[in-house]
């Protein structure tokens, strides 16, 4: 077991009136299998898993899309493909994916490389 | 147009015997409808009753970027996100799951605002944060 602490902030000073500040941090008990950085080639025609839907387990990810023109959509894999998630040039996202849930990216006109890496809770 | 900085960081001493320590920053560019809530999560088998259980309706916003934290502190309340209504029976029953947030667990992406997002919670009534920021 070791633990992950990931702290996210969001700010901004003209989404309102008032200024906008929240972070949200969480130390998370994290065990084996896990995927250190990785970097993988999204196609556009078909979906490329990142996560294996075989894992019968709850697991942290994080995803970057690199590309700097092009979109990712961001899906769960188990039974069919269920988009929920678009990723546009530079974006990130972070949540825990459902056991046996699965997880793949898919580029939209041109392929992207995509920044990931998981880790199973612990 | 409004700027929302999202900046992510994950660190770790023992997950690996190389130190973990990465930062990640978005600026965003934002727009339309923004919106910071807290709503209580109910079982299955209450939303069904009351048909609640939708927590951000896609036909409200086009792309957002959105932030989900279970601010429960019990660990059995585990709040389930996921996709409505793959079935076509035009309820707002969890039918297809992606996320997963135990007490304290939040999840930050940018919605692609296809479908209805719906909360289910697995024992108790957790109250989930909610931030909803139009993508521009």
């Amino acid at each position: 077991m070791a633990t992950l602490t990931p702290t996210l902030t969001l700010t901004s000073t003209d989404a309102s009136s008032d200024a906008l500040s929240i972070t949200v941090t969480n130390p998370l008990t994290v065990t084996t299998p896990n995927a250190g950085l990785s970097r993988i080639v999204a196609a556009t025609g078909a979906a490329t898993e990142i996560l294996d839907d075989a894992l019968d387990a709850m697991a942290y990810i994080y995803i970057k899309n690199i590309d700097s023109t092009n979109y990712v959509s961001v899906a769960t894999t188990k039974a069919t493909i269920s988009q929920f998630a678009r990723l546009n040039a530079g974006e990130f996202m972070f949540f825990c994916v459902q056991p046996d849930a699965g997880v793949s990216v898919q580029a939209n006109s041109a392929t992207c490389v995509v920044e990931y890496a998981y880790w199973t809770k612990g | 147009m409004a700027t929302l900085t999202a900046k992510l960081t994950l660190s770790s001493t023992d997950l690996t015997s190389d130190t973990l320590s990465m930062a990640l920053t978005n600026i965003l560019t934002v727009a339309g409808d923004t919106r910071i809530f807290r709503r209580t999560v109910l079982s299955a088998e209450d939303e069904l009753f009351t048909d609640g259980g939708i927590v951000i309706a896609a036909a409200n916003y086009g792309k957002s970027y959105v932030l989900f934290h279970n601010t429960s502190s019990a660990s059995a309340e585990i709040i389930t996100l996921g996709l409505a209504d793959n079935d076509g029976s035009g309820d707002a029953a969890l039918e297809t799951t992606n996320i997963a947030l135990g007490a304290g667990e939040f999840a930050f992406y940018p919605w692609d605002s296809s479908t209805d997002i719906v909360a289910d919670a697995a024992s108790g009534s957790p109250v989930l944060e909610v931030g909803v920021f139009e993508a521009a």
